[in-house]
C-alpha cells in the first residue's frame, strides 16, 4: 500500500515536472522557428523593397534619358537652325553700311556663335547618344569645359590610367552622377577651385570631385531636409542601380568631396 | 542532509525565500507588459505576507530543520515561472526580428523557467516526501536540484556574456 502511493507520488512529481518542462521546451522551439520564418519574410520584403526601387529607379532615369534625348534634338534641329538662319540673314543683309552698322552686325555675329557653341554644349550634355559616341572621359570633360566657360571657379581634370569600355547605360548613369556634383558645386558650394579625378585600373574606376567651398554637416546629410540633399540622395541612388558605392565626405567650410567606387561587374 | 532525509531545511527555506523575492524583481526590468510588473510589485508585498502567515501557522521556530515553507515557496516560485513563461510568449507573438542567442533576457528566463519548473512540484510535496520517503527525498534533492542548478547557472553565465559581447558592440 505504501509503496504503491509512493510511485504515484513520484510519478505525479516527475510527471508535472516534466510536463512544465515540456511546454516550456516546446515554447522554446516554436519561438526558434517562428525567428527564423520571421527573418526570412523581413529578408524576402526587403529584397522586394529593393527590386521595387531600382525598378522605380531606372524607370525614372529611362525617362529622362528619353527626355533628355528629345530636348537635345529639338534644341539641335530646332533653334540651332534657327540660329543658323539667323546668321546666314546677317550675312546676306543688302546695302551699304556704315562701319557703326558693320561693328553691330559683327557683334551680333559673335553673339549667335556664342550662342550656337553654348547650345551645342548643352545639346552634347543632354544627348545619351552622343555621350555613348565620345566616352565618360570625354563627356566628362566637356562637361567641364561648360563649366569653365562660367568663370565661377577653376577646375582641374586629371584622368589615371587606360579608359576602358563601359556598358552605355552604367556610362550616362555615371555620368550624370558626375554631372550632378559639378551642379551643386556650381550652385550651392561657393567654391572657388574644384578638381575631377577618374582613377581608371583593372575592370574598376574611381572618380574623386572635389571643391574647395562651405561643404556641410553631417547633419545637413544625413537629415529628411531635400532641398539640399537631394541631389545627393539621387547620386546615392544612381550609385546603388549601378552597383558603384558612393562615399561624401564634407565638413563646414573645408570643401567637400564626392568619390565614386566603379567596378565594371556590378549589377543593374 | 543526511540517510534520515532532509533536516536543514532552514537553509532551503531561507535561499529559496529569497530568490523568490529576488528573482521577481529581477523580471520587472526586462523589457515587458507593464501590467505584468505592476503585478510582480503587488505579489512581492503579498509574497512577504504570505511567509508570515505560514511561519505562525506552521510554528515554524519550533523545527526549522524539517519543516518547509511550502505554499509560498510555491506561489513564490510560479510567479516565476509565469512571467519568463510570458516574456518567451511575447517574443514569440512580437513581429521584430531578434537574435535570440544574444539576448540576455531570453537565456535568464530560459533557465529560470527550466530550474523552476523542475523543482516546484518537488517542493510543493517536500514535506510529506521529506517525512514519509527520505532515503528517496535525499537522492531525488540531489539529482533534480543539482542537476538543474547547473542549467540555470549555464543560463546567467551566457545571459551576462551576451551583455558583456552586446555592450562591446
Amino acid at each position: 500500500m505504501q509503496d504503491a502511493k509512493f510511485s504515484e507520488v513520484v510519478i505525479i512529481m516527475i510527471a508535472s515536472s516534466a510536463l512544465i518542462l515540456i511546454l516550456g521546451g516546446l515554447l522554446v522551439f516554436a519561438l526558434f522557428i517562428s525567428q527564423h520564418r520571421k527573418f526570412r519574410h523581413k529578408q524576402t520584403i526587403a529584397e522586394m523593397i529593393n527590386t521595387y526601387e531600382k525598378e522605380i529607379l531606372h524607370t525614372q532615369l529611362e525617362i529622362q534619358t528619353q527626355t533628355f534625348e528629345t530636348i537635345s534634338r529639338e534644341l539641335h534641329d530646332n533653334v540651332g537652325t534657327l540660329i543658323s538662319i539667323a546668321m546666314v540673314h546677317l550675312d546676306s543683309l543688302p546695302g551699304h553700311r556704315n562701319s557703326n552698322q558693320q561693328e553691330k552686325i559683327k557683334e551680333s555675329h559673335k553673339l549667335l556663335d556664342e550662342a550656337m557653341e553654348s547650345l551645342r554644349d548643352i545639346s552634347r550634355s543632354l544627348n545619351p547618344e552622343k555621350l555613348k559616341g565620345i566616352g565618360l572621359v570625354r563627356s566628362i570633360g566637356y562637361e567641364l569645359e561648360k563649366h569653365r566657360k562660367t568663370g565661377k571657379f577653376n577646375i582641374d581634370y586629371i584622368v589615371r590610367g587606360d579608359e576602358f569600355s563601359i556598358d552605355p547605360q552604367r556610362l550616362i548613369i555615371l555620368f550624370r552622377i558626375v554631372q550632378e556634383a559639378l551642379n551643386n558645386i556650381a550652385k550651392h558650394a561657393k567654391a572657388s577651385s574644384a578638381s575631377v579625378n577618374l582613377d581608371f585600373s583593372e575592370q574598376s574606376l574611381d572618380i574623386s570631385i572635389r571643391d574647395n567651398g562651405i561643404g556641410f554637416t553631417e547633419q545637413l546629410l544625413n537629415s529628411n531636409d531635400l532641398t539640399p540633399g537631394s541631389g545627393l540622395r539621387n547620386m546615392e541612388s544612381r550609385a546603388k542601380l549601378v552597383g558603384a558605392k558612393l562615399e561624401i565626405a564634407s565638413k563646414e567650410n573645408q570643401g567637400t568631396e564626392i568619390t565614386i567606387h566603379y567596378k565594371e561587374n556590378g549589377s543593374i | 542532509m543526511g540517510k534520515a532525509g532532509i533536516n536543514n531545511l532552514f537553509v532551503y527555506n531561507t535561499t529559496f525565500t529569497l530568490s523568490c523575492l529576488f528573482v521577481p524583481w529581477f523580471i520587472i526590468q526586462f523589457p515587458g507588459s507593464e501590467k505584468l510588473k505592476r503585478f510582480l510589485k503587488w505579489y512581492i508585498l503579498v509574497f512577504v505576507a504570505l511567509v508570515i502567515i505560514e511561519i505562525l501557522k506552521k510554528n515554524y521556530f519550533q523545527d526549522p530543520g524539517t519543516i518547509m515553507l511550502t505554499y509560498p515557496i510555491v506561489i513564490g516560485q510560479l510567479a516565476i515561472i509565469v512571467p519568463c513563461a510570458w516574456y518567451l510568449w511575447q517574443l514569440y507573438k512580437s513581429d521584430e526580428v531578434s537574435s535570440l542567442r544574444s539576448d540576455p533576457h531570453f537565456w535568464l528566463s530560459v533557465g529560470f523557467l527550466a530550474y523552476y519548473a523542475a523543482i516546484t512540484p518537488y517542493l510543493a510535496m517536500m514535506n510529506d516526501l521529506n517525512k514519509y520517503y527520505p532515503d528517496f527525498t535525499s537522492v531525488y534533492h540531489l539529482v533534480v536540484t543539482y542537476g538543474f542548478n547547473f542549467v540555470i547557472n549555464l543560463s546567467i553565465c551566457i545571459a551576462f556574456l551576451c551583455r558583456t559581447l552586446n555592450s562591446a558592440k
